[in-house]
């Protein structure tokens, strides 16, 4: 290791050393949460910065197991951007279990849980090895299913984070087999290498079989049909932050590196695997937003449209070379703010023990706390893709992208999904627009503060503060209308760092 | 023409061109916008500045279709349009609201997702013939496809525009959205948001796909009589004073569609004057119609009645408009029919026929209305107050737009003389 | 194709030798109808209470703790004998790990996991109500 490879991997590097710090400040600061969770910002704050000096030594390969290049370090800087914005939203959201209830821990070990899963997901992004890429998975799964079932004082939690546990496990197996197959087919654990055997003419039976095992990982992870099963229970009983985490960081690098996997390596258009991965995406697509039209809890809704919005991504991906690694980027970006902007809003409003998950809680959310509802409905609009958000600009690029490469029919049934996926959106901006039922009924009180305190569940005064959370639902805010009208910075930025695929 | 690059590395830029057709449109559009904001001067109760705010953006997504030159822009201000105009009809709405909304959301969305695909594949297939990726229209103008691809392109931008106009068996979600909408968002719909199909279907459909545009026109002129036919039919058969005012609009805008795809320039001409005097003479009667049932509580014909005694001004106003809805001569509602129907005369005897006799319902269907609210005496208490003074300019100045429209045909026909040859229509016999 | 066959044919007697092994418990296995067959401990004495007691976890945090301590031994035995060949590149990784381990022996530490012994257990009772 030279002294530039160690520039490449700082961000990993402060990541890393970063966690520890915030493990040894969450043992030793004190009963509360706060010192632990300025360390976590600190240390993702240098982490970000460090981008910029990795930026100085890119394109470097360490090895053969990591390539810090243009598109690495965008979707590095992505992962821990959204993990700094996550740990804001977690703060008053998690506070409450710093009390008595949690036997005297600080809840400090939260922070240093999401540092470790943003350090296994950048790793993920970066993997052009077996090696790092099961390193990655895991150090992302492990800490995942610890923070799901981070607040023990809940039954539920706990309960999806086994589930969570038994499923990654399950898949990290079949991921393993398939590594093993391709190392005794290839003789090497980098993927590229793979990658080249399947192109290759007639592919040996064991690299298909290895291709196959390796797809159920991945997709479980990305929560691709038929791998989804997990997706509704976990993000309904997780911390909604952390909802948010799984949502985005976690997908998110999984889909930087099948890009990586796929775009170079000419996969994308040969033979059958490109049919494989269109019927995975049309099956997420479907089953995500047919799924969604029937539930009435808004984590669940965010679930199933997660889903359908890894199908979306799938198409820009088979898209192939020149068209995947833009596209993809640019649309996590917006599906990034999107998902942030609603999960923060929900962590904000779910403050105190009540959680604001049942669509029915929000009804007349617009007349109690306009500002919130505002930022969940943009994030929807932007989620549902339409005009002047990012999502918009995002659902363009797709379709460019799969029709640039002649996906016809999968970009017409993006079309349909996309026009069914409104339905549900809608409704739930419908709902918090429309009035609240008390305030119907107590018409000479709809008007001033008084409607607030007398519609609704009361909570605690401090929770309707504005608070950490409510910066994020902004930041997010801003991010979706930026690139909702001023695409071209970014996209001309991404393109310049995705050059090479 | 102003033009800005946007995402230059797309080849996406906000251009935006007026010319003869656009100006009649953003002319109509700045009338009938200032027309909604009035007409819901009083009626608002809540929210007044939210519901502004969406009329606002409405009218910007509207004025961004009539102008824009580039393709995605155009996709884009389409869209656009749609978001507030739910929010108009979700929030401020009748009782039927919440499903209208999501009714003609759904509508409009998958008509216009479709549009944006056909957009986006031109783009694409006109990158990979030439090499040059634009979505401006004056670069995609003229791109050569096979026949089937044509095709399927025009119907993706067909869908979108046969969805908002609407054409017959796609016309679902009008009558109850018309019905629902707020007073300002149902003269919004109805006398601009048709429109901009309409406009979408001259400016973008025959001059990019006139191969595929002739190919189809047989069977858009019939489906355009079977909207005349159909909507005349309900519109008849309706008790709700709203809804049978939607009807007529299904029926009217089966005009514009004939007109258009006669490919002949009275045709175009028609459909053009069609529009204009259907977003004038329609928008009104929404404007009436709302302001009688708020003074009423009513828009059920049976509790209607022995207005015109009651409400003097109002009565004229209801009479004018009613003519219009029947084509009476001097009203802009007659120039605009008697064109589509002289343009499609030659080549579609049959469905001429058949769109005269819609003329004939048309007749039937206006004067019963006209017939069950105006005259005869209400079927329980009805006390109306006739309009006020700034009430009766508004009106006013609608129904004179109309009478100028039909008696100065001509000064629009100039406007629209340079657009018929450029789309390279076959010449007319009338000026 | 010859070492997929070999697969095969170990795959095969995996799948029989766990198939026999069942069948043959089954067939040949003895089995009882007798009145007591059902209850635990079949000598007469009857059960009493449940079985889900509580017990402190301190004998699982001491197996859990040995194993991941034992794991980094077996990392520095791993390194000790290929100490001279990796250098001082590999004395830094040694060094990284180490640092870590001990992070983490320091938190469980503060986080009171070796407090096992009596006195906890003291502080447990009396809490309960026993007096010492």
């Amino acid at each position: 290791m030279s002294s530039a490879d160690f520039l490449a991997l700082s961000p990993l590097v402060l990541a890393a050393g970063g966690s520890i710090i915030v493990l040894l400040v969450s043992a030793f600061a004190g009963k509360r949460p706060a010192p632990s969770f300025a360390a976590a910002l600190v240390v993702l704050a240098l982490a970000l910065a460090a981008i910029g000096l990795a930026w100085s030594e890119a394109p470097r390969a360490v090895g053969s197991l990591v390539k810090i290049d243009g598109f690495t370090l965008f979707a590095q800087a992505l992962i821990f951007a959204t993990a700094f914005l996550v740990a804001l939203a977690s703060y008053r959201y998690m506070a409450p279990r710093s009390g008595e209830e949690s036997g005297g821990d600080s809840g400090g070990e939260y922070y240093f849980l999401l540092l470790l899963a943003s350090l296994g997901a950048s790793i993920l992004a970066a993997a052009t090895s077996f090696v790092t890429l099961f390193l990655g998975l895991e150090l992302l799964s492990v800490s995942l299913f610890s923070l799901i079932a981070f607040r023990r004082e809940k039954t539920i939690g706990a309960q999806a984070g086994f589930m969570y546990l038994i499923l990654a496990g399950a898949s990290s197996a079949f991921l393993l087999f398939g590594m093993a197959l391709a190392f005794m087919a290839t003789g090497s654990l980098k993927t590229a290498d793979l990658a080249a055997a399947l192109v290759s003419g007639t592919p040996d039976i064991l690299v298909l079989a290895s291709l196959g095992l390796m797809t159920v990982g991945i997709g479980f992870k990305l929560a691709a049909v038929p791998f989804h099963l997990w997706t509704p229970e976990v993000y309904d009983a997780a911390p909604t932050p952390v909802t948010a985490f799984i949502a985005t960081v976690s997908k998110g690098a999984m889909a930087v590196f099948l890009v990586r996997f796929f775009a170079p390596s000419g996969l994308a258009s040969a033979g059958a695997y490109p049919w494989i991965f269109a019927a995975v995406a049309a099956l997420s697509m479907f089953a995500g937003n047919l799924l969604a039209l029937r539930e009435r809890r808004i984590k669940r809704i965010l679930a199933y449209s997660s889903i359908a919005h890894i199908g979306y991504i799938l198409i820009a991906i088979i898209a192939g070379p020149g068209r995947a690694a833009p596209t993809v980027a640019f649309y996590l970006v917006a599906y990034f703010a999107a998902s942030l902007g609603a999960f923060a809003a929900i962590s904000a409003l779910s403050q105190g023990d009540a959680e604001h998950d049942g669509l029915d809680s929000y009804r007349g959310l617009a007349s109690r706390r306009p500002g919130l509802a505002a930022g969940l409905a943009l994030a929807m609009l932007s989620l549902a893709g339409l005009p002047l958000t990012a999502g918009f600009m995002g659902k363009f690029l797709i379709f460019a992208a799969g029709e640039g490469a002649f996906l016809w029919v999968l970009a017409v049934l993006l079309a349909v999904n996309s026009t069914i996926s409104i339905y549900y959106y809608l409704r739930v901006v419908s709902i918090m627009y429309s009035p609240a039922p008390e305030a119907e009924t107590a018409a000479g009180e709809a008007f001033g503060e008084a409607a607030g305190a007398t519609s609704g569940t009361p909570r605690p005064r401090s929770a309707r503060a504005f608070g950490p959370a409510a910066a994020v639902v902004i930041v997010a805010a801003v991010v979706v209308i930026a690139l909702g009208i001023f695409p071209g910075p970014l996209i001309d930025l991404i393109r310049s760092l995705t050059s090479g695929y | 023409m102003e033009s800005h690059a946007w995402i230059p590395s797309l080849g996406v830029s906000f251009t935006l061109g007026l010319d003869g057709l656009s100006l009649l449109f953003v002319i109509l559009t700045a009338l009938m916008g200032a027309a909604a904001v009035l007409a819901s001067w009083k009626s608002l109760g809540r929210k007044v500045a939210l519901f502004h705010a969406a009329l606002a953006l409405v009218m910007a997504g509207i004025y961004g279709v009539f102008l824009s030159v580039d393709l995605f822009l155009f996709a884009f201000m389409w869209e656009l349009m749609l978001i507030p105009m739910y929010f108009l009809v979700d929030v401020w709405g009748g009782p039927g609201r919440h499903k209208a909304s999501v009714k003609f959301f759904l509508f409009s969305q998958a008509g216009g997702i479709l549009m944006f695909v056909a957009v986006v594949a031109l783009y694409v297939l006109h990158g990979r013939a030439t090499g040059v990726y634009s979505f401006d229209y004056r670069v995609l103008l003229g791109t050569a496809f096979d026949p089937a691809a044509g095709m399927l392109l025009m119907l993706g931008f067909f869908a979108a525009f046969a969805v908002k106009l609407p054409v017959f068996p796609l016309h679902a979600w009008l009558p109850d959205t018309y019905t629902e909408a707020p007073i300002g968002g149902s003269v919004l719909l109805a006398a601009l948001l048709s429109k901009t199909a309409g406009y979408g279907m001259i400016r973008f459909l025959l001059p990019l796909f006139p191969d595929a545009v002739r190919a189809f026109a047989p069977i858009a002129v019939w489906l355009g009589v079977a909207g005349i036919v159909y909507g005349g039919f309900m519109a008849f058969a309706q008790k709700d004073l709203k809804r049978l005012v939607s009807y007529t609009s299904v029926s009217h805008l089966g005009f514009v569609l004939v007109g258009i795809f006669t490919l002949t320039a009275q045709g175009l001409d028609g459909a053009v004057i069609q529009m204009l005097s259907h977003g004038l003479g329609t928008g009104a009667l929404f404007v009436l119609v709302g302001w009688l049932e708020e003074r009423s509580g009513t828009r059920d014909l049976d509790r209607l009645g022995g207005l015109w005694s009651m409400a003097p001004r109002l009565g004229a106003f209801g009479l004018v408009l009613t003519l219009g809805l029947v084509g009476l001569p001097g009203l802009g509602n007659f120039i605009g029919e008697f064109l589509v129907l002289s343009g499609s005369f030659h080549a579609y005897l049959a469905a001429t026929i058949v769109a005269g006799f819609g003329l004939v319902v048309a007749m039937v269907y206006a004067l019963r209305m006209f017939q069950l609210s105006f005259h005869g005496s209400p079927s329980g208490a009805l006390a109306v107050r006739d309009l006020d003074a700034p009430q009766v300019l508004l009106l006013g100045v609608l129904v004179a737009a109309l009478v100028y429209l039909g008696l100065f045909p001509q000064e629009v026909l100039k406007l629209l003389a340079a657009l018929g040859a450029s789309l390279g229509l076959t010449p007319g016999v009338m000026p | 194709m010859s070492d997929l066959s070999s697969l095969a044919i170990y795959l095969a007697f995996v799948l029989i030798i766990v198939v026999a092994l069942m069948v043959v418990t089954h067939l040949l296995g003895e089995r009882h109808k007798a009145r007591g067959t059902g209850i635990p401990y079949e000598s007469g004495m009857l059960p009493t209470g449940s079985a889900r007691l509580r017990f402190p976890v301190d004998f699982y945090l001491v197996a859990m703790f040995f194993v991941i301590f034992d794991v980094a031994a077996v990392f520095l035995f791993a390194w000790a004998v290929a100490a001279r060949e990796s250098g001082w590149a590999g004395y830094a990784a040694i060094l990284v790990f180490m640092i870590e381990s001990a992070a983490g022996l320091a938190y469980i530490w503060k986080k009171g996991a070796f407090d096992w012994g009596a006195r906890r257990k003291r502080e447990h009772l009396r809490k309960h109500g026993y007096s010492s």
